[in-house]
């Protein structure tokens, strides 16, 4: 059995999930070089930030692209090309707090095999990988990886961490302020009381964010009761409360609405969210975060 | 309920520390989980119903604080006064006398109160103490030793029956007594009694703790309380009675007097009389003639009232006696020579109820009169056998140095008579101040002996009551003296002859009363057979020993016929007693009595100790259940939840 967090290798990217992971890139791929290319956002959605030159409006070109400045001068619309974006980084934000540790499986290893997919995904396309790991310490800025042969690396990384601390997710945005283009997502369980401060911080790197909460059964429904003496696992702090039946319905009415909360704080900040909870599935979770 | 030792109650003072230790170090498991903060929005909103939560989290103290206040209840000693008797062995006295046969206002007799007043001690005797029952009757009578067995105790108290007879309650406290003795622990004797009895023969002191539960409500009542027959001359060839009758009123009521003359074929009525009776004793006396074809076996009285309100008991409402009354006492005077007695002779035969003769005292006939009963007076003067002579016997003046079972010793002359007995019968009217024998033998008297006169040299007259019969010794000679020149010396006479009628009446066929041990003269018969004919059933086959059959269970008021080898007899028992005819609550008087209600037990206790402790216990147990060790049914890393699906 595994220790409390700790991550097999084979278990994150066995042969099977690859596989399915390669059908996804697969179809991502064929939806971004369609004839509504730009319409949707995507994997590869850094193409077009930087500029390649004008060229006359025609119809169906996107609006947004249009130069409104040259419109100014010239009286004419004038469609703003750009260069495809071909080594955008992706930035993996992930909360190795010690409250990520709980569940069965642990919420980190959750974390990690989404974080793990979606840093194959990258790798074997033309996508840089940053990984950001928030464990209480912080964790010092490493450079992202590039290429295939790195995936190996990534995924060695991702096994190595460990749940530990207090996790600030506020902190981790703070790291990746600076950071030029490219998405961030963010994985975290949004229970900790900074959750909602540190979705205004993501969105103010200049990223496109998406933050994913990942919760455990056992969050939702606990599974004892009686007098307690309930201990915060990062904090420490203590509560003395009496479970009971009643009580288990409303902690699980009281996290959908932190959920909730949380999910409202990301939609006004232009921050996706994307919920992944205990019975949810993989490559569904992975699409929604991709924007399938 | 009370309490023992109220120091116990000390005990309470350990709810404090309980509390105290209960809010300090209450017991909590520590469950960790991954944040606090949906859990205190949770408990922000259970702060609203705190009182109550309070309430139902503190449940452990509760049952704990109400455990520690039975345990100190426990210590405490309760109990409860209930009706179960300390004592290690009761004796149950249930009278049984007629008046116990009386109707009761409730229902039922008298007898029935106290059966249910008897088996009410007996429930409140508890499974463990002993209990004996006596009946008193007309004899005391142990119908279950001590034991332990209810069953044979509700067996025997419900077989019990009012007897026809009176009789001495006192008599059964010895008897209850002896059945205390090697009891251990308390002893206790419960008599149950309507109090419609005789109870004066009973000592100074109780022979133990005797509680009395009186029973039955004072009832009107009529009886027939004395019944005799005499002649009365003759009128024209027809014999005449005078009857006399004696009733009992306990108020004021019309009452009919019917006398009839009773033969096995049926009665016939001979005198009637109507009249008003007062409360208390009354009597009538009644001429009588039988009607042609001799006189009938017996004389039938019955009392009813004729004003329609009921009789009270209905035991003594008949009387029997026989008809003709006794013939002449038979008195035979044996003397060692004829005409050695002229002076005896010459007194008796002034008696016109007196048949004497001379009897030569020879060897045999000395020999006989210690083996075979005479039905009648025997008087030996100046010789008599040595041993005890059964029957009615008077030894006058014997020679020898025994006399009749008496001891006799040396000739004391010049003895001076002193006194005589005032009390008793053979004594009355006896001045015996100027009486001077030549001389007065000195006799040795035994315990029970009875001195009817004394002198200066010792008893001079003594006498001797056996179940045998009665013998009376006058240790001097009569004829030595100057007694028969006195008006004393007849008086003696016709008291010795009285007293032999009236122990002969009471041993004999005359016998009227129940209760009384009737001895049967059989001769010539081993066995002496007694039926019952009104009311029919019972059967007695007696054995005849030394010329007589002896009937004691003269408990039941009837007519029973006799068969003694003489044909065939009848003998009628009546009540006749006016202590049972009194109905009313007599308050016996015995000093140190208790006297108890019949329908309460004497209180014992039942500790209640060990019942506090129990529910202590199942409330120690049920908090246990309640409250044991919080059930987790998971912990972080250790909860089965739903892995997160890698396939679609």
């Amino acid at each position: 059995m595994e220790a409390r967090g700790e991550v097999a290798v084979t278990s994150l990217l066995d042969p099977a999930f690859v596989r399915e992971l390669e059908r996804l890139k697969v179809e991502l791929r064929r939806r971004l070089d369609g004839p509504h290319a730009g319409e949707r956002r995507g994997l590869r959605r850094g193409a077009g930030v930087e500029y390649a030159g004008h060229r006359p409006y025609a119809p169906g070109d996107d609006l947004r692209r249009v130069d409104w400045n040259a419109f100014a001068r010239l009286r004419e619309l004038v469609f703003r090309t750009t260069l495809p974006d071909t080594d955008a980084t992706v930035h993996l934000v992930l909360d190795a707090s010690r409250s990520m540790a709980f569940g069965e499986p642990s919420k980190l290893r959750v974390a990690c095999r989404l974080a793990a997919a979606i840093g194959y995904l990258c790798l074997t396309g033309s996508e840089r990988v940053g990984l950001h790991v928030e464990a209480g310490e912080g964790s010092a800025p490493r450079p992202p990886w590039r290429g295939r042969a790195r995936v190996p690396s990534l995924l060695a990384a991702l096994e190595a961490l460990r749940p530990a601390g207090a996790a600030s997710l506020a902190r981790a945005a703070g790291a990746l302020k600076g950071a030029r283009g490219g998405l961030a997502v963010c994985f975290t369980d949004g229970l900790d009381e900074g959750a909602e401060a540190a979705v205004g911080r993501l969105a103010a790197t200049g990223l496109e964010c998406c933050l994913v909460q990942v919760l455990s059964d056992e969050e939702l429904s606990p599974a004892f009761d009686g007098d307690l003496e309930l201990v915060d696992s990062e904090s420490g702090e203590t509560l003395r409360l009496s479970v009971d039946e009643g009580v288990a319905s409303e902690l699980h009415a009281r996290v959908r609405a932190l959920s909730e909360a949380l999910e409202g704080q990301c939609r006004r900040r232009g921050v996706r969210y994307v919920g992944a909870f205990g019975g949810a599935e993989a490559l569904s979770v992975l699409a929604r975060v991709l924007g399938a | 309920m009370e309490i023992l030792t109220p120091w116990g109650l000390a005990a309470l003072g350990l709810l404090a520390p309980l509390v105290a230790l209960y809010l300090l170090k209450r017991r909590r498991v520590r469950q960790e989980v991954p944040s606090l903060r949906p859990w205190r929005a949770v408990a922000l909103a259970r702060e609203r119903h705190a009182g109550l939560q309070r309430l139902r989290s503190r449940l452990s103290l509760w049952l704990h604080a109400l455990a520690v206040a039975l345990v100190a209840l426990a210590l405490a000693g309760p109990f409860r006064r209930s009706r179960v008797e300390p004592s290690s062995r009761l004796v149950l006295v249930v009278d049984t006398t007629a008046s116990l046969g009386a109707r009761d206002p409730r229902g039922g007799t008298r007898l029935d109160r106290a059966k249910e007043a008897a088996l009410a001690a007996l429930e409140a005797q508890g499974p463990r103490g002993e209990v004996a029952l006596v009946e008193a009757g007309c004899a005391p009578a142990v119908r279950v030793p001590p034991t332990r067995d209810r069953v044979a105790l509700r067996r025997a108290l419900h077989a019990l029956r009012p007897r026809g007879c009176g009789g001495d309650l006192a008599a059964a406290l010895p008897v209850a007594a002896d059945r205390l003795r090697g009891a251990s622990g308390s002893r206790r004797v419960v008599v149950i009694t309507d109090g419609t009895t005789r109870a004066e023969r009973l000592g100074e002191d109780l022979p133990a703790v005797v509680e009395l539960r009186y029973v039955g409500a004072p009832t009107d009542n009529v009886g027939v309380t004395g019944l005799s027959l005499r002649e009365d001359g003759e009128d024209a060839g027809v014999r005449r009675y005078a009857v006399f009758v004696g009733l009992w009123a306990t108020a004021p009521c019309a009452a009919a007097l019917r006398l009839e003359a009773w033969t096995p074929r049926g009665t016939t009525l001979v005198a009637l009389r109507r009249a008003r009776l007062s409360a208390g004793r009354a009597s009538f006396t009644l001429p009588v003639t039988f009607p042609e074809g001799g006189a009938p076996a017996l004389l039938r009285a019955t009392v009813a009232r004729e004003d329609g309100a009921p009789d009270g008991l209905s035991e003594d409402d008949r009387a029997w006696a026989p008809v003709p009354p006794s013939a002449r006492l038979p008195v035979r005077v044996v003397t060692p020579r004829p005409g050695g007695s002229p002076w005896v002779l010459r007194a008796l035969r002034a008696d016109p109820g007196v048949s004497a003769e001379e009897v030569q005292g020879t060897p045999a006939v000395l020999q006989a009169s210690t083996m075979e009963v005479f039905n009648g007076l025997t008087v030996f003067h100046g010789i008599a056998p040595e041993a005890a002579v059964p029957g009615e016997a008077l030894f006058l003046g014997p020679s020898g140095a025994r006399a009749g079972g008496f001891v006799l010793g040396l000739p004391v002359r010049g003895a001076r008579l002193t006194d005589a007995s005032p009390t008793d019968p053979r004594a009355r009217f006896v001045p015996v101040g100027d009486v001077h024998p030549l001389a007065v033998r000195s006799v040795t008297a035994e315990p029970g002996d009875v001195t009817l006169v004394g002198s200066t040299a010792g008893p001079a007259a003594l006498a001797r009551d056996t179940t045998r019969g009665s013998s009376t010794l006058v240790a001097f000679d009569p004829d030595r003296s100057d007694w028969p020149l006195r008006a004393s010396w007849v008086l003696f006479l016709r008291n010795a002859v009285e007293h032999a009628r009236a122990s002969l009446t009471a041993s004999g066929l005359d016998a009227t009363r129940t209760g009384s041990v009737v001895r049967m003269p059989a001769l010539g018969v081993e066995r002496v057979t007694v039926t019952a004919l009104d009311p029919p059933g019972r059967r007695w086959s007696l054995p005849v020993q030394q010329g007589a059959a002896t009937w004691v269970e003269t408990d039941a008021t009837g007519v029973y016929r006799v068969d003694r080898g003489r044909g065939e007899e009848h003998l009628g028992l009546g009540l006749l007693d006016a202590t049972e005819s009194a109905l009313g609550r007599a308050s016996l008087p015995w000093r140190g009595a208790v006297v108890a209600e019949p329908s309460r037990g004497a209180q014992g206790t039942t500790e209640l100790g060990w019942l506090l402790a129990l529910a202590a216990l199942a409330l120690v147990v049920t908090e246990w259940l309640l409250a044991r060790p919080m059930r987790v049914r998971g912990s972080a890393g250790s909860v089965p939840t739903t892995p997160l699906r890698d396939g679609a």
